[in-house]
């Protein structure tokens, strides 16, 4: 079923809108329960979190990071 | 601060389960596009190379996966204490592969009109489900043995889905294996491949195969709709045809004809005229006006490292290739 009728050119269109889309567009996640280097849910959550912390803390210090 | 920053944000979106509220709140402010524009124009404008959706440690293995061990953030002209934790290095090319892939999982795999009955259609796969099916797809590719007999793509994809337990594809439901093969494994081939959407666009991947056939009622009467190709499906491969490249033919020697007067200004005293060309497919062409076209290698490093890049485009470079994984297949050895 290969397919007839794919992404409208917005390039040829010159927007970069999206009001196309509408709220019934939308679809949720489903969770994964995997995640990489044999991490638990806990860690990859704890890393993730870790992460964000430097890199917000460096918006606030205006350092090299914060662009 | 960026609305992104949000590491529970980041977790639901990577690894699920997240809310249509949330996709929404990444494709969209106040009712415009957000940092996220579908094609924006460049990075200095839209800043899309400066977001990053994707778990790191992800996007560290998808380039290293295709590129060969590396950081996401190293060097290529800049200094990586100069790119923060969730920065992208603008001035390498391996930032289209990942901005390929975000692109991708935001505004395909999370819209309701793509690919419905292979992904589902209430939920979709999160980010990372999508990341670990590509890197078992450029597994199983690599692990082709060149002197393999070339086959269409299409018989490869299905080759793929048969001997994979894929993350993204919906297990509540059977689902048409063909066209799961034809849609949307050959979007994820595609970006894989770095290929351009087709052979005469600018834009970077997907082929846009993946759509639903009703895709028609999400887009507004005053955008255009194209057609997309599918003769990527009926590519060979191991082989150039499918990065878009014509096998090359071998030279014939005729020992009357001299070739050395034949240079470029005896051609351009006469009729024909040099053109140059960003395809490699179009080298040494003519066309009906007496064109001869030259291939040009399109992007220099130099104009990504200004920041003036759209990294949703392609690059329409050969460089893209040069550390690629799939550089080792003959398809695009020669040319690199």
């Amino acid at each position: 079923m290969p397919n007839q009728n794919p992404l409208p050119d917005l390039e040829a269109a010159g927007t970069d809108e999206v009001s196309w889309i509408t709220k019934k567009d939308y679809v949720s996640i489903r969770s994964l329960d995997f995640y990489p280097d044999n991490e638990t849910k806990a860690e990859t959550k704890a890393r993730l979190k870790h992460a964000v912390r430097i890199q917000r803390e460096s918006y606030g210090t205006g350092s090299k990071h914060s662009g | 601060m960026p609305f992104w920053l949000d590491d529970e944000l980041l977790f639901r979106l990577n690894y699920g389960p997240a809310s249509s509220q949330d996709i929404e709140r990444v494709k969209t402010q106040n009712g415009k596009s957000n940092y996220f524009p579908l094609f924006p124009r460049n990075i200095i404008t839209s800043n899309r190379a400066t977001i990053t959706l994707l778990d790191r440690p992800l996007a560290t293995k998808y380039v290293a996966a295709l590129y060969g061990k590396t950081d996401t953030r190293s060097m290529e002209s800049v200094s990586r204490s100069l790119i923060s934790e969730f920065g992208y290095n603008t001035a390498s090319i391996k930032t289209y592969s990942l901005v390929w892939v975000e692109n991708f999982v935001v505004y395909h795999v999370w819209n309701k009109y793509y690919s419905s009955s292979i992904l589902g259609e209430e939920t979709r796969p999160s980010m990372a489900a999508v990341v670990m099916d590509m890197l078992d797809m450029i597994e199983y590719f690599n692990s082709i043995d060149r002197s393999t007999r070339p086959k269409a793509l299409s018989e490869w994809l299905a080759d793929f889905l048969a001997s994979h337990s894929l993350q993204s594809l919906r297990t509540d439901k059977d689902f048409d294996h063909n066209w799961a093969c034809e849609g949307y494994l050959a979007d994820l081939f595609s970006i894989v491949a770095c290929l351009p959407r087709d052979e005469y666009s600018t834009l970077g991947p997907p082929v846009e195969l993946g759509w639903d056939p009703n895709v028609d009622a999400t887009v507004s009467g005053r955008i255009s709709v194209g057609r997309s190709s599918t003769s990527l499906l009926s590519k060979s491969f191991p082989g150039p045809e499918v990065f878009g490249f014509p096998d090359v033919p071998a030279v014939e020697e005729k020992g009357f004809v001299s070739l050395e007067d034949l240079d470029a200004s005896f051609i351009e005293s006469g009729a024909f005229r040099f053109r140059l060309t960003n395809r490699i497919g179009q080298h040494l062409m003519v066309d009906s006006d007496n064109n001869i076209y030259l291939y040009k290698n399109a992007e220099k490093l130099t104009v990504r490292a200004a920041g003036d890049v759209d990294f949703t485009d392609h690059p329409l470079s050969l460089e893209i290739y040069g550390a690629h994984t799939w550089r080792g297949y003959e398809t695009v050895y020669w040319l690199c």
